[in-house]
């Protein structure tokens, strides 16, 4: 039940930060070119898996996560999307999105280059000042 | 005090089992994971909103006010419920229930509590969002009354702990600038926000 929990909330972050990083513009971190494809992307694994928790007590009639491990596999999903989102947008995109430098920091750099090249920025330019 | 409690308990109650698709809506907006889930994943969205720098910095902060808020919410609730045990209204009342029986106390209203938290912390800074938020929240306390598993005073406390807590931790934020400032720089050399 817990690992059942752990999926819809996986499925749901992934299909949110979608369709959220495509609105802001942070292509770096989409997997879409487009908004709209994002957009569909939320509907369709953010919707069911949404659905599914609104539909909870009807399959688990009784079905209760403790809080604490609620959290535990909540924290544990979040954080398996957002790393999935990262890693997956980074390699999706690393021949479409090379800059050749980042001026700005944080997300906004994820506008021009995908979060590997932000970093591999970042890092050389901690370097270059040493 | 009780007995209008109870009383308001029995109106409300007495409004389920008569029209079978807002039972069901309420059932499901009443569980432990759909609301707070939908809230939690609308933190997730404010994380990364925002046009700019500046408009993205105020949403995060409101996030990051929200998820301690949450947090401590959750502690106090479970703190009062050592010194504090209320029956829930379907062992002493006849109740249409709706839902499974939970066990634990019915004051404060856990759950109304966590998500009254999250919404508040997220208005303080973003009365959009955050009035969306609300909205929610409230509902949720209303479907708990409804599916006959919390009386009006229950959520009216878990609400009122919740928005309390929200603001404190929204007030210690502001006084906490520089540390803030400070995680928010190091969260930006990695680019995570």
């Amino acid at each position: 039940m817990a690992l059942e929990y752990f999926y819809l909330v996986l499925v749901a972050s992934v299909g949110i930060i979608q369709a959220a990083v495509a609105y802001n513009g942070l292509k770096g971190i989409s997997f879409f070119s487009y908004k709209v494809s994002a957009y569909l992307f939320m509907l369709v694994t953010a919707g069911p898996a949404m659905v599914s928790l609104f539909t909870w007590n009807e399959r688990n009639a009784t079905g209760v996560i403790e809080g604490r491990e609620q959290f535990c596999f909540f924290m544990l999903a979040i954080v398996t999307a957002i790393g999935f989102t990262l890693a997956f947008s980074s390699l999706l995109k690393y021949w479409s999105m090379r800059g050749s430098g980042v001026k700005t920091e944080g997300f906004e750099a994820l506008r021009e280059v995908t979060f590997f090249q932000a970093i591999r920025y970042r890092y050389n330019t901690v370097m270059r000042r040493r | 005090m009780i007995g209008i409690d109870e009383n308001i308990f029995l109106w409300i109650n007495g409004l389920a089992g008569h029209f079978a698709p807002l039972d069901w809506l309420l059932k499901g907006v009443a569980n432990d994971y759909f609301i707070l889930v939908s809230l939690c994943l609308m933190l997730l969205a404010l994380w990364v909103w925002g046009k700019n720098t500046q408009q993205r910095e105020r949403s995060q902060r409101g996030v990051i006010c929200a998820s301690i808020s949450l947090g401590l919410a959750q502690g106090f609730v479970s703190i009062c419920n050592i010194f504090c045990f209320r029956t829930r209204p379907f062992d002493v009342l006849p109740t249409n229930l709706l839902f499974y029986q939970p066990t634990d106390s019915s004051l404060p209203s856990n759950s109304v509590a966590v998500v009254f938290a999250i919404a508040f912390a997220i208005f303080l800074v973003n009365r959009k969002a955050g009035g969306v938020m609300l909205a929610l929240a409230s509902l949720h306390a209303f479907s708990r009354v409804y599916v006959g598993i919390h009386y009006p005073f229950d959520v009216l406390a878990g609400a009122a702990i919740g928005i309390a807590i929200a603001f404190l931790v929204t007030l210690a934020v502001r006084k906490l600038d520089k540390l803030f400032d400070f995680v928010m720089q190091l969260a930006r050399q990695l680019c995570i926000a």
